[in-house]
Formats: structure tokens, C-alpha cells, sequence
């Protein structure tokens, strides 16, 4: 299958006169990429892919796919493929005839047409169930039919909008592998629009974190993760410390109540505002290392194979993972030592209010 | 929960009780309407089926049905994308006025229409008659239409257009058939409505384009005839049957549809 670039230039999508959905968002997926827009719940990201489609006008901003602007394209005419996160399969069609559809549009001949719908079907795991009707397959198989159906005509590009939400969770992580399989074997380009942070994590080349219409960052899944460029980023993605700090120099920080903290220099001037990003499974007790900081457990999750002890240091409210045996003997109320190296706070400049 | 299926048989009953008077009628071999009847026969159907005085308004209340429904539907599908797909000035508005036949009690209807239509010279025509039952049956069909349409699935079409579809083709192919449900029930209901309507018929239907209800009406009034009551039954039976259809095409279709499913299973 051809795998096409595709990047967004200021991209704007007002609805009416209030804040915009879309609010100027830019990005370069290169041809065969896997990336996913994640945020929170009306972010933009459906408006984003529906602009992609064609079935929304941007605003302002422009669109180009294969290098080419698409912006004047109707969407009958871009040949994207989409998939839904209600699947859209027509009711009234067979499994054979939804996944045709596109190729009765393109005009193939009887046996061609035949040869494709069944390689697609296979593809997914349903050349079965070409006979039935939408309406007598269960979730997982529609979405399987509606996969299908959007990669049939070899499209330039796949858009997903949360394909597995309505799914179960174990058929969820079921087709979270077969899309990864799907995506390297025909190396097409796609995007996929989520807000379980999980899956973008595990499938994407890249994500591109969404925030009231803006794009807060992109990039790499584990980038994403050790140095989050936004202190929504550093919430949004993975458990986490968050503690608000004033820089120094000579990457020493002051964090209220808790004292100075060493962590990476970024050269910001003195008395800026930041944010320390400490992730909960980054610290561990102190055993006979000095310790940084003594917590007051409030209270001890189990979680079998590590025990989230959240508690105080100070005033300072920290979340700890402490995995393997060391962990289950801790108890509200302890008071425990704890240790982390100066390398693994990650710091973040506090946007100004 | 049991009382209330018994209030509900009754109630059934109780709409039901005209015909156990008229279907029983309909075969009586007495010479004038009289209950219950003292013999049984076949004559008053065999009179009704080959006296011309019958037959013709029969074929007539067809003729206007079936065009009744053809262009109840071709005004109310439009109608209803109107409505339910674009805002414009004056929306409500024309809401409200397409149910308006809905609230206009019939008899006020019918004198409007039989002033205004004498000047038209559509009384005593075909056309007359087609157009008030087109008036009559566009606000039912027009609730059905755009409910429908308020649950239809915007994606299905977005689907169809990154498919490769324009969007006439999505409406041929994808829209229109996903609401054939709607539009059949929206032309069933256009369709009996006009077959069961008298009041107006009375006023503006002429001797030759005289509908069922109409001819019935007459024949009660001047001679009581009994074939009435076979006509009667016969227009009943008529409309039961068109209302079971839908029910019935349905019902075969899932029995044939789980079957295909056990089969692929
Ligand atoms: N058709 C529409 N008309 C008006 N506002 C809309 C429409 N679609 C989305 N919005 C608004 O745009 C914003 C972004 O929505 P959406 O793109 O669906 O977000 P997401 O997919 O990230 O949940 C939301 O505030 C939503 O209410
Ligand atoms: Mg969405």
C-alpha cells in the first residue's frame, strides 16, 4: 500500500463565536507513520480528523496530503479511509457489500472487486462472515468489518477515531495487536484518535497530546514520558509527582516547605517558576544510600507486585511505587527514607499566568 | 401487572366490538341491515364484487391512495431533511404549519376546501381529492419522517463519502435505503388515511370520482343495503392487512436472518 506524509498548517476550526475547537494546530506525520492524538474529551481531536476527512472546513489554516493541498478536495475525492468509534457500517448492506462499497465506487470489475473483499476480510480475520448482515456480528467483528472496509481501496491514509472504545477491555487489547500487525504489514499511514492514554503509549510512533485545541507536544511515546514538554503533558501521561518549585541556578531549586532540591540545570534565570516532575516508580527507599526526603505514609495501595504508598514529605503531598518484597511491610502512618538521583526529576518551565 | 394486561384485553375488546357486529353482517342473507342475522351467504360479497356501482369507487380510493402516497412522500422526505438538517428563518414556523391539518377539525377543513376548490374548478376531480389527501396525511407522515432522521446516524454518510461516495450517491445508496423503514410506515399510514377518509370525500368527490367511504356513506343513507356491510369488511380487512405488512415482512426477515446466522455459524 502507498504510504503518504501528511501535515496540518495552522489548522483553526471555529464552531461559532466562542473558543475555537480547533485552535491552530500544526503537524507533520511522515509516510507510514503510526500517530496518535491524545487529550481529554473535546480537545479537538475528532475535529482535527474530520477536517483531515473532509467532512469539516477548516476555518483558516491548510492541509496537505502527499505533499498536495487538499483543502478544495471533497471527501469522496481524497481517498482517506476512516474508522468510526460506532463502527458505520451500513445495516442494509452484507459484510461482503460493506467492504465493496468502495470499490463499486472506484468501479472495479465483478472478480476483482471479489478477489479484494475477500483478501480484506482475511486480513481481518472474517472471511467467514461475508454473508451476514452488520446487525448479526458482535462489536469486536463490526469493527473488524468497518477496518476492512476503510483499507479495502488501498487509502493514502487510515484516520481512526477511538475504534476500541465501545469495545470490552480484553477485546480491546486483542485488537490493539492486530491494528499494530495490520499497520506493519501494509506500512500505511495512520492516524489514531484516542484518550486512553495506555494505548497510545503501547501502539504509536509517535502522540500528539491534545489540549482545549491545541497541540501541547509531540512526539515519541517514551520522550513523551521522561521529559514532557507541559505540566498538562506530565498529568496526562503516566502516574506522577507534580511539585511546584522556583529555580535557583546551578539546577538547585526551592520547593515551599521541603528546601532546596537538586535536579538538571536548565539555565533558567533565577526565581523562575517551575514545575518538578518526579514519576512515583523513579523513587525508591533509601536502604543505606542518604536520603533525600522522609515520607509520611497516609496510606498503602497493594497492588501484588508493588505497593503505591501515598503520603507527605512536609506539606508536599508524593506518590512512591515501590515494587518486588522491600514493599510489604509498608503501612499507614510509617515514616519511611526515601532516595531518588538528581537525574531523574525532570523540569518544566512553568507557563506564566 | 396482570390487571393491567385484563384492562388492556378490554380495551381491545371494546374497539374490536363494531366489527364482531359488521363482519357477521357482511354475510347475513337477510334483505335489510338487522343483527343478529337470521341466515347465512356469500351473495352480499358476490354483489359487491361484481356491481359497478361498488367497484368503480373501489378502484377509484386506490387510484387516489396510491398517488396520495406517492406525493405525500415526495413533499414530506424534503420537508423533513429540511427541517431536521438545516436551520433557517421561519423553521418553527413551518413545523407548525405542515401539522396544521393535524389540528383543524375535518368538517372546517372540508368547507374550506369545497368553497375554495369550486373556484378552482377541483371539485369533482381527481386531482382535488389527491391534493387534500395529501395535506391530510403530510403531517403524520412528515413525524415519522423527521424522527427517524433525528436518530439517523450522520457517520453512516461521512462513512459513505470517504468510501468514495458524492453525496447523491450516498443518498440513493446509503440514506434513503437506511430510512426505508420510516418512508414505508410514512406511506403506509399516507395511504390508509386516505383510503378511510369520508368527510371530505362527501363534500368534494363527484358521481364519478366517488371514493369507498363516500359510495358507503351514500348507500347507508338512501337503502341501508347489507352489501354495505360487506364493503365494510372488505375495507377493513384491506387496511388490517396493509398495517400487518410491515410486521410481517419483518418477522419473516429475522426468522430467515438467524437462520443464515446458524448456518455461517
Ligand atoms: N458539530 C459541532 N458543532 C458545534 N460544536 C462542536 C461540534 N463538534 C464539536 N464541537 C465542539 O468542539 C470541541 C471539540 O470537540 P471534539 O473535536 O469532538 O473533541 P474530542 O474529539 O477531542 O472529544 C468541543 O468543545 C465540542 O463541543
Ligand atoms: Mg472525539
Amino acid at each position: 500500500m502507498p504510504a503518504r506524509s501528511l501535515s496540518l498548517h495552522h489548522v483553526v476550526k471555529r464552531y461559532d463565536n466562542l473558543q475555537p475547537a480547533v485552535d491552530g494546530v500544526s503537524l507533520q506525520i511522515e509516510p507510514g507513520e503510526f500517530v496518535s492524538f491524545l487529550g481529554p474529551s473535546g480537545s479537538g481531536k475528532t475535529t482535527t480528523l474530520m477536517m483531515i476527512a473532509g467532512f469539516q472546513q477548516p476555518t483558516s489554516g491548510d492541509i496537505h496530503l502527499a505533499g498536495r493541498t487538499i483543502d478544495k478536495m471533497p471527501a469522496h475525492a481524497r481517498n482517506i479511509g476512516v474508522v468510526f468509534q460506532n463502527y458505520a457500517l451500513f445495516p442494509h448492506m452484507s459484510v461482503a457489500d460493506n467492504v465493496g462499497f468502495p470499490l463499486r465506487m472506484r468501479g472495479l470489475g465483478k472478480a476483482e472487486k471479489h478477489r479484494k473483499v475477500g483478501a480484506a476480510l482475511e486480513m481481518v480475520g472474517l472471511g467467514a462472515l461475508a454473508a451476514r448482515k452488520p446487525a448479526q456480528l458482535s462489536g469486536g467483528q463490526q469493527q473488524r468489518v468497518a477496518l476492512a472496509r476503510a483499507l479495502v481501496f488501498e487509502p493514502d491514509l487510515i484516520l481512526l477515531d477511538e475504534p476500541l472504545g465501545a469495545l470490552d477491555k480484553n477485546m480491546r487489547e486483542h485488537m490493539q495487536v492486530e491494528l499494530k500487525r495490520i499497520h506493519r504489514e501494509l506500512g500505511v499511514t495512520m492516524v489514531y484518535v484516542t484518550h486512553d492514554q495506555t494505548e497510545a503509549m503501547t501502539m504509536s510512533d509517535r502522540i500528539a497530546v491534545f489540549n482545549q485545541g491545541r497541540i501541547e507536544q509531540i512526539a515519541a511515546p517514551q520522550d513523551m514520558y521522561l521529559r514532557p514538554a507541559t505540566r498538562f503533558v506530565a498529568s496526562f501521561i503516566g502516574d506522577n509527582n507534580l511539585i511546584s518549585a522556583t529555580a535557583l541556578g546551578a539546577g538547585r531549586y526551592s520547593v515551599a516547605e521541603l528546601g532546596p532540591l537538586q535536579a538538571c540545570d536548565l539555565a533558567l534565570a533565577d526565581g523562575s517558576p517551575v514545575d518538578l516532575l518526579l514519576r512515583p516508580e523513579m523513587i525508591r527507599l533509601a536502604g543505606d544510600q542518604p536520603p533525600c526526603a522522609t515520607l509520611r505514609i497516609d496510606s498503602a495501595v497493594n497492588y501484588g507486585d508493588s505497593v503505591l504508598a501515598i503520603g507527605r514529605v512536609g506539606a508536599t503531598p508524593l506518590r512512591v511505587r515501590i515494587p518486588g518484597p522491600q514493599a510489604r511491610d509498608l503501612r499507614a502512618g510509617q515514616e519511611v527514607p526515601l532516595h531518588w538521583h538528581a537525574s531523574d526529576i525532570h523540569v518544566i518551565p512553568a507557563a506564566r499566568a | 401487572m396482570k390487571s393491567l394486561k385484563t384492562l388492556a384485553v378490554l380495551i381491545a375488546l371494546f374497539i374490536a366490538v363494531p366489527l364482531f357486529i359488521v363482519v357477521p353482517m357482511s354475510f347475513s342473507a337477510n334483505a335489510s341491515l338487522q343483527f343478529p342475522p337470521s341466515a347465512y351467504w356469500w351473495g352480499n360479497y358476490q354483489h359487491f364484487f361484481s356491481d359497478i356501482n361498488w367497484m368503480q369507487p373501489l378502484f377509484n380510493s386506490l387510484y387516489i391512495g396510491l398517488a396520495t402516497t406517492l406525493l405525500t412522500l415526495a413533499l414530506a422526505i424534503p420537508a423533513s431533511f429540511a427541517l431536521v438538517r438545516h436551520y433557517f428563518i421561519g423553521r418553527t414556523a413551518l413545523n407548525l404549519l405542515l401539522m396544521l391539518p393535524m389540528i383543524v377539525p375535518q368538517i372546517v377543513m372540508a368547507l374550506g376546501y369545497y368553497l375554495y376548490f369550486g373556484r378552482l374548478h377541483l371539485t369533482q376531480s381527481f386531482t382535488g381529492i389527491i391534493i387534500v389527501h395529501t395535506c391530510l396525511g403530510i403531517p403524520v407522515a412528515t413525524l415519522i419522517l423527521t424522527a427517524a432522521l433525528r436518530s439517523f446516524d450522520a457517520n453512516l454518510e461521512h462513512a459513505a463519502h470517504s468510501l468514495g461516495a458524492p453525496a447523491l450517491t450516498t443518498f440513493w445508496l446509503v440514506t434513503l435505503p437506511v430510512l426505508r423503514p420510516a418512508v414505508l410506515v410514512a406511506g403506509l399510514f399516507a395511504f390508509i388515511q386516505s383510503f378511510d377518509e369520508t368527510v371530505i370525500a362527501v363534500f368534494i368527490s363527484g358521481r364519478d370520482t366517488a371514493t369507498l367511504p363516500r359510495q358507503m356513506f351514500n348507500s347507508f343513507r338512501m337503502e341501508a343495503d347489507p352489501v354495505i356491510s360487506a364493503a365494510s369488511s372488505f375495507l377493513f380487512i384491506l387496511v388490517l392487512a396493509a398495517l400487518l405488512l410491515p410486521l410481517a415482512v419483518r418477522l419473516t426477515r429475522r426468522s430467515s436472518g438467524s437462520a443464515a446466522g446458524h448456518l455461517a455459524r
